[in-house]
């Protein structure tokens, strides 16, 4: 059984964004609604609450339970979830067909998605880091 | 490694059509100024030019980078500029693979492929693609090949009459309410035109010369309402003509392959193995012929709207046993070992019976509350009352022959879906669900409607109603038991 955990890069990314994203909504709020002040200031403390728990809270939890083991080629097992755990399990040769996603700098960014199309249902694999990605690619299209 | 069809540029490019609202903004702009000196539009075009020209080239940019490679077991999809996207079918997943060739690509030599697994989205196909004709038949040569010599090799051309009667049969209003509703939609504005003008001009007068001719005392709208059913069923029919002429089904070692379509032509490619299980369907009017249609669940074949999963449109019993002895299906329809309570009359006929009685009864209520619209009433009840008599006679019919049978690992199952009739064939490895359902009546009458969900990408629930308790509790041990 190999275990394969999400990348830290690709978390100190993502929480870069929701802290950026974050800011440019608060600058914009301040900007254009100033004439009304008390729903300025709403609007900022939301989307600071927004952007600290995403940012502080949730993405370091989040994947921090993000997991993926393959059992022997024969199952890949997905552990996933905040507050509550899920685990899903899906047998290797159950698997239909298989969409890869990359981006650019993904050896940096971690940014890697695989989804998995199995009968009924399907299963996503995401924030691996390149070599993962690569080593999970060729598992798959054996 | 191929491209698709470099048509698909073009497909592309539509997609960012919504870019033009920049140069028409423009354009509106320039109008106000001068618009009749032509240079100066000249002058003024370069950046309608330049946003056509980034449309293109974007079409163009995400065509190029859009790739397609026949691995020696998979089939593989790259596409995306910057962010990469790689789709991998391996050959042995492929359920049904479909070409389509509308008239207006046959130029060009461009068909539009259509790959199915088991899996993936339910409404969509799995990959889809605008190909050169030559590139499709890489696909075919890679498809999985069966070493079973035993296996049978056959053709079938069903005659234009057959077509022509399979059509009549199974034509309704309601699809060709939507073939005609596509139809404008496709025409965009002028339809609107159609609509407003000519359409209602022509109706009117249509409307006016039918109830003059007969010297009828029907009302004008329900007169309106029964042209357009007729009119709508007229049109389903011509569609569906269309769509199976010169339909050819042809089986050999590994798939069954069929054409189809006058129009545009359509090619399907399903692997034997991969098909869930047979439905025979049959209506009043097929069986009072003895003939059926014979069609399959596959993924990626007849799922799309109005589209039919039909393998063989019109069969006499015989014919369609021996197609099911070639598809190695045996001929296992045979007498049903499990029959629907000749008591359960009210489980059958009670809806249609409570139609039956309740539409008169409302009619009459509402001439007697609202006498100025009785004259409309009573076309409309009619109309009303038509199908749910057919419908006692179609459930009267279900009454003698619902039922199942067992027979080596085959299960047998027939039943009769609002005005159908189906005989649905399948490997007991495929059945996915049996239940028992009762009532608190049912509970106490010792009976039960007894349901089956087979292997299917949108399964489907088979009702038997009225069976015997004792005899669906007979059934699922029987299928538990030789699980």
């Amino acid at each position: 059984m190999k275990e394969y955990k999400s990348d830290k890069n690709c978390l100190n990314i993502l929480r870069l964004a929701v802290i950026i994203a974050a800011f440019l909504l608060i600058v914009l709020c301040t900007y254009f609604l100033s004439f009304i002040p008390k729903l300025m200031i709403f609007l900022n403390i939301l989307f600071f609450a927004a952007g600290f728990f995403l940012a502080v809270i949730y993405l370091p939890v989040y994947f921090k339970n993000l997991c993926y083991y393959v059992v022997s080629d024969e199952k890949i097992i997905k552990v996933s979830g905040f507050f509550f755990i899920k685990k899903q399990i899906m047998s290797i040769d159950k698997i239909q067909y298989t969409t890869s996603v990359s981006t650019p700098f993904n050896k940096f960014t971690g940014l890697n998605f695989f989804v998995l199309y199995a009968y009924g249902g399907l299963m996503t694999i995401m924030f691996l880091n390149k070599n993962d990605f690569e080593e999970l690619s060729f598992r798959f299209r054996k | 490694m191929y491209h698709e069809h470099p048509l698909k540029i073009l497909k592309n490019a539509s997609k960012n059509i919504w870019l033009l609202i920049f140069p028409l903004l423009r354009g509106i702009k320039t109008m106000h100024l001068d618009f009749d000196v032509f240079y100066n539009w000249i002058k003024g075009a370069w950046f309608d030019i330049l946003v056509v020209l980034v449309i293109l080239g974007y079409g163009y940019m995400r065509w190029i980078f859009t790739w397609l490679r026949f691995g020696e077991n998979e089939v593989t999809l790259i596409s995306g500029i910057f962010i990469k996207m790689e789709t991998t079918i391996p050959y042995e997943s492929i359920s049904a693979v479909s070409a389509e060739h509308p008239f207006y690509l046959r130029p060009f030599k461009a068909v539009r492929l259509k790959i199915n697994t088991c899996g993936g989205n339910f409404s969509s196909s799995d990959m889809s693609l605008l190909m050169r004709r030559s590139d499709s038949w890489q696909l075919h040569h890679k498809m999985p090949v069966s070493h079973d010599k035993k296996k049978k090799t056959f053709e079938i051309h069903p005659k234009l009459l057959t077509i022509i009667f399979f059509s009549f049969v199974f034509s309704s209003s309601f699809s060709g309410a939507f073939y005609i509703a596509a139809l404008f939609f496709q025409l965009g504005k002028s339809s609107k035109d159609l609509l407003e003008h000519e359409l209602k001009d022509a109706l009117n007068q249509l409307t006016s010369e039918v109830s003059s001719k007969f010297a009828l005392s029907i009302p004008p709208a329900a007169i309106i309402v029964g042209i357009l059913i007729i009119f709508t069923w007229l049109m389903s029919f011509i569609f569906n003509i269309f769509r199976y002429a010169g339909f050819t089904m042809k089986r050999d070692k590994n798939s069954l392959k069929i054409k189809m379509g006058a129009v545009t032509r359509r090619n399907y490619h399903i692997i034997t193995n991969k098909i869930n299980y047979i439905d025979m369907r049959q209506n009043i009017i097929m069986k009072i012929f003895k003939k059926t249609s014979l069609n399959i669940s596959c993924s990626g074949y007849g799922n799309q709207k109005n589209e039919l999963p039909v393998l063989l449109p019109i069969l006499s019993r015989r014919q369609a046993n021996n197609a099911l002895d070639i598809l190695d299906f045996g001929k296992r329809i045979g007498k049903r070992s499990v029959k629907a309570n000749r008591a359960a009359v009210l489980t059958f006929l009670g809806l249609p019976l409570c139609f039956c009685i309740g539409i008169p009864i409302a009619a009459a209520a509402v001439m007697h509350f609202f006498p100025s619209v009785s004259e409309l009433v009573v076309p409309f009840a009619v109309m009303a009352e038509l199908p749910s008599v057919w419908m006692i006679v179609v459930k009267t019919l279900a009454l003698l022959t619902t039922g199942l049978s067992i027979e080596d690992n085959f299960i047998c199952i027939r039943y009769s879906r609002f005005f159908s009739f189906h005989t649905v064939l399948a490997d007991r490895k495929k059945l996915v669900k049996a239940q028992i359902i009762q009532n608190p009546i049912q509970k106490m009458i010792g009976r039960c409607r007894l349901d089956f969900y087979f292997n299917a990408e949108m399964p489907k629930k088979n009702k038997l109603h009225g069976i015997n308790i004792k005899d669906a509790e007979k059934i699922l041990k029987i299928l538990e038991m030789n699980k």
